[in-house]
């Protein structure tokens, strides 16, 4: 893993396509999304964009199935997350929205000095 | 988009806006009054503002005096006197300060103690502060945000302030929406900086005759920047230069014809512009 010493309290939000590009493997990242199962060392998750992820966790985590979070961890090299910390996000959240949000503007290369170190 | 500018003040200390000095003429005062929304990353970007206002800009030129912000709650520290979060947001962490007064009326303590919870989202108003490089911000309102979507709408709305900043937004008082000033403005600018001569961090000096922030400086009339460029851009076709009845024509849903005057006014006698055949044909001088 040589990753760059990330900033603190920085972390690039992604969706199911991003986790795909390994880019960002190794380091921290936000991957907002539907939590549609949870079998005890594993979430499944739906992202922003509609693609699935899998999200490690630990005995401990409390999450019910259907709730949208904000997983915040590593990403690793095989694309799945392992987890951190999770946000709830509400039972009203605009994932298409967000999607558009992240893919096309905290993303965008013209708006970097915006959100990125 | 219907944000609301306004300021929640929690029962802190109000904040003391006449802080900065001197020569406070109205358009200092008025631009001092700007709550600007902004990421951590932003925050931790800005430098001493180029004018000696003691103030701080931003790397895109605008100074800061309020902002408001949202992010997620990394740590709480509470002590009697005060309250001190750690706030995260995806593109940095930034420290945040808001007094706490033991007379408080409940409501405020409800709010204070609803948003003192780690791994929430909050939004944050307040004012930045620079301490010997340690940049802070002193909030007057921190509150739970009441849905995710409150994220994804800061987001859009510090880039949309930041597109809108730099596209010209000066005649907005008017109701006007950037694409009518896009023409002008996308044809003049490389760098998002204005006009001629200066560089882009130094959009802001103390004697400024050009555009403000999201306001308007008091003492320039209303539209001046729109007129400048207008003259600017069709001045520079031909030697007559610019039509004032065309100019008003185009701004019409904009500025009044006295707006127009008075702009016009200002500035040829500011030296910007200048008549050529007769009072009705302007160049610009830059």
């Amino acid at each position: 893993m040589a990753e760059q010493q990330q900033e603190d309290g920085y972390y690039p939000r992604l969706n199911g396509q991003m986790l795909q590009n390994p880019r960002h493997m190794g380091g921290i990242i936000s991957l907002v999304g539907t939590i549609l199962q949870n079998d005890g060392t594993a979430l499944s998750v739906r992202c922003a964009d509609g693609q699935m992820a899998r999200v490690t966790i630990e005995p401990d985590f409390v999450g019910n199935v259907g709730t949208t979070v904000e997983i915040v961890g590593v990403h690793n090299d095989d694309g799945t997350v392992t987890l951190f910390v999770a946000r709830d996000m509400g039972n009203d959240f605009d994932m298409a929205t967000y999607n558009q949000m992240i893919a096309k503007v905290q993303n965008n290369p013209k708006y970097a000095e915006l959100f990125t170190p | 988009m219907s944000s609301a500018y306004g300021m929640e003040f929690g029962g802190a200390d109000p904040m003391n806006r006449n802080s900065m000095g001197s020569s406070q003429s109205n358009s200092r005062r008025y631009e001092e009054q700007t709550l600007i929304p902004v990421t951590i990353r932003m925050m931790l970007n800005a430098t001493p503002s180029p004018t000696d206002s003691g103030n701080l800009s931003l790397r895109d030129g605008r100074e800061i005096h309020q902002v408001k912000f949202v992010g997620a709650v990394r740590g709480v520290d509470e002590q009697s006197t005060n309250a001190s979060f750690q706030i995260e947001d995806g593109t940095g962490l930034m420290e945040v300060k808001q007094w706490v007064n033991t007379e408080d009326c409940r409501a405020v303590t409800q709010m204070r103690m609803e948003a003192s919870v780690e791994n929430i989202y909050v939004r944050i108003v307040g004012q930045m502060k620079d301490y010997d490089g340690r940049k802070s911000v002193m909030a007057h309102s921190v509150r739970r945000i009441s849905t995710g979507n409150e994220l994804t709408h800061h987001m859009l709305e510090v880039v949309y302030s930041f597109e809108r900043y730099k596209r010209g937004g000066i005649g907005a008082s008017k109701g006007a929406m950037p694409q009518s000033v896009t023409p002008y403005g996308g044809n003049m600018q490389s760098g998002g900086s204005y006009g001629g001569g200066m560089g882009g961090g130094q959009a802001f000096t103390s004697n400024n005759s050009m555009g403000g922030q999201m306001g308007m400086g008091g003492n320039m009339p209303n539209g001046t920047d729109l007129v400048r460029r207008y003259i600017k851009t069709e001045g520079d076709k031909s030697d007559i230069g610019a039509d004032v009845n065309m100019c008003k024509k185009y701004f019409e849903n904009q500025l009044s014809p006295s707006d127009v005057d008075s702009a016009l006014a200002h500035l040829a006698s500011e030296g910007h512009i200048y008549s050529t055949v007769d009072e009705t044909k302007f160049k610009s001088a830059e």
